[in-house]
């Protein structure tokens, strides 16, 4: 574009067009070509962007839930938000004060920054809070899903088969020694809850929230939104259920319920008419009433594929120096 | 390191705030124990951790503290999803420029953010701490409240332990 506007330049100042050789003149053209498009083509990006921006914003208002155009670096505790580099969620839906909580939104950032294929991943995400903190499981969608398409990859003794055809839609992922907390989170219902809700999707459950990565331009208005509603009252209803009486006697500041089995797992009797529990900043600092520190966070690891091209890429790299130096040194110094 | 108590008790005495502030903060530590030894309400308390984010070797922490005792679940949880939303930009910007005992927490705009998620009514004082170095904490704060007006000072455990 600007060797074209040279050249135009050239002939409003001379009166004559400048002597452009053929091959020259044709770069010139297919360079404009190329960068009107590429103009053309964001201008179009940017506007179905700031319609999709406008679609959620008002169907945010209708339901009474807010709306946040930008998040950079958030802290949400979701693989995709600690993993990543220059993390940032955009067109946030945030019902997290409402009766049915959820969070939902787009996020971008960088991945697999340790491989030597370091890639930008955007994804669609919703969060559900959960009344308890689990232990870190994760669902990965059979396929190429986001968290594999982010290189994210967990340890494989973390692996673990559940019954039914529940290992044809997801590979679960637990810490190590939380395979039967796994088990009493993944009741049969919940399991076929998620294969009907989620299916091609990926799940993790990280502290007290459950998120749903799937692929970008999930939610794009409002009959996303009033579907997502929908879904997540369903999905709570049973993720209630199943998780209010989890707990972790690993857990710093655990208090025996008196209905401790035998293994790790408690299930906890509810307290319908306590009072609020109050925590001290010591015990919130230990994560006391959470999770044991093992359960936490899932071992995440650079994949073989990733290793063996990083291999080969400093090989490469190595070699080529190597080349040069042994080649053009000797020619420089002579001269 | 001493405990919040005894740190609330070192406060009370003239060379408290200046032993922590140092030399050259003679002003301040002048007026922060003015302030503290004559606010309507003042102590150190222990700061809960909301949210903690690292960038660059950098830590950065939103944190509160409670000056009515110890939080509920239900409490902390609401003040942690709203630490989480804050973007890493203005932890770090409101980290840098928060107003410390003795200004204020009104007094500094460039903080509103952060300090705006406090619920001053509850006694619940919610503020941001940067700290330039791959580890560290504060593991409490000093706070005061005087003629209508809240203040607070997070009390980085390392140099409590240096100075105490």
């Amino acid at each position: 574009m600007a060797g074209l506007i040279g050249v135009v330049a050239i002939f409003v100042l001379n009166g004559t067009w400048p002597k452009i050789d053929h091959n020259i003149g044709l770069i010139l053209v297919v360079f404009s070509v190329v960068s009107f498009g590429s103009a053309i083509f964001s201008v179009i990006i940017a506007r179905g962007h700031l319609r999709t921006t406008t679609r959620l914003r008002q169907a945010a208002a209708e339901h009474g839930f807010r709306f946040i155009r930008n998040l950079d670096g958030p802290g949400f505790q979701g693989l995709l938000f600690r993993e990543g580099t220059r993390v940032r969620a955009t067109d946030l839906v945030d019902a997290r004060a409402s009766s049915t909580p959820f969070l939902a939104g787009s996020v971008t950032g960088q991945y697999a920054n340790d491989s030597s294929t370091p890639r930008v991943v955007a994804a669609s995400f919703t969060m559900i809070p959960l009344p308890n903190s689990v232990p870190n499981i994760v669902l990965i969608a059979n396929g190429i899903g986001t968290l594999r398409q982010a290189g994210l990859s967990l340890a494989g003794r973390q692996k673990l088969s559940l019954e039914g055809d529940f290992d044809r839609h997801f590979t679960l992922y637990s810490p190590e020694g939380y395979e039967r907390d796994a088990l009493y989170i993944f009741a049969p219902d919940l399991m076929q809850l998620l294969i009907d809700t989620t299916a091609g999707c990926d799940v993790e459950f990280v502290d007290n929230a459950m998120y749903v990565y799937s692929a970008p331009g999930r939610y794009r208005d409002g009959a996303a939104i009033k579907n997502l509603v929908r879904v997540a009252e369903r999905v709570q209803d049973k993720l209630r259920r199943q998780t209010t009486r989890y707990s972790d006697e690993r857990s710093v500041g655990f208090t025996d319920t008196g209905s401790s089995a035998a293994g790790a797992l408690t299930v906890a009797a509810p307290d319908i008419a306590a009072a609020p529990r109050t925590v001290s900043p010591e015990d919130h600092a230990a994560g006391a009433g959470k999770v044991g520190a093992d359960g936490q966070r899932l071992r995440t690891k650079t994949t073989v594929l990733q290793k063996l091209v990083t291999a080969a890429t400093t090989l490469l790299l190595t070699v080529a120096v190597i080349y040069t130096v042994i080649n053009y040194l000797p020619t420089l110094l002579n001269r | 390191m001493p405990s919040a108590t005894e740190l609330a008790q070192k406060f009370t005495e003239p060379d408290g705030f200046k032993k922590l502030f140092g030399f050259g903060g003679g002003g301040r530590a002048k007026k922060a124990h003015e302030l503290f030894t004559t606010a309507d309400a003042s102590g150190v308390t222990p700061a809960y951790t909301l949210d903690v984010r690292t960038h660059e070797g950098c830590l950065y922490y939103i944190k509160a503290i409670s000056t009515r005792g110890d939080l509920d679940e239900a409490t902390l949880s609401e003040l942690t999803n709203a630490a989480q939303s804050v973007p890493l930009g203005t932890m770090r910007y409101e980290g840098m420029m928060a107003a410390t005992l003795p200004e204020s927490m009104a007094s500094e705009s460039e903080a509103s953010d952060i300090y705006g998620l406090s619920r001053l009514n509850d006694g619940i004082f919610v503020f941001p701490l940067s700290i330039m170095s791959k580890k560290g904490d504060a593991a409490n704060a000093a706070w005061a409240e005087k003629g209508g007006e809240h203040f607070v000072l997070p009390l980085e455990d390392k140099a409590i332990a240096k100075k105490f």
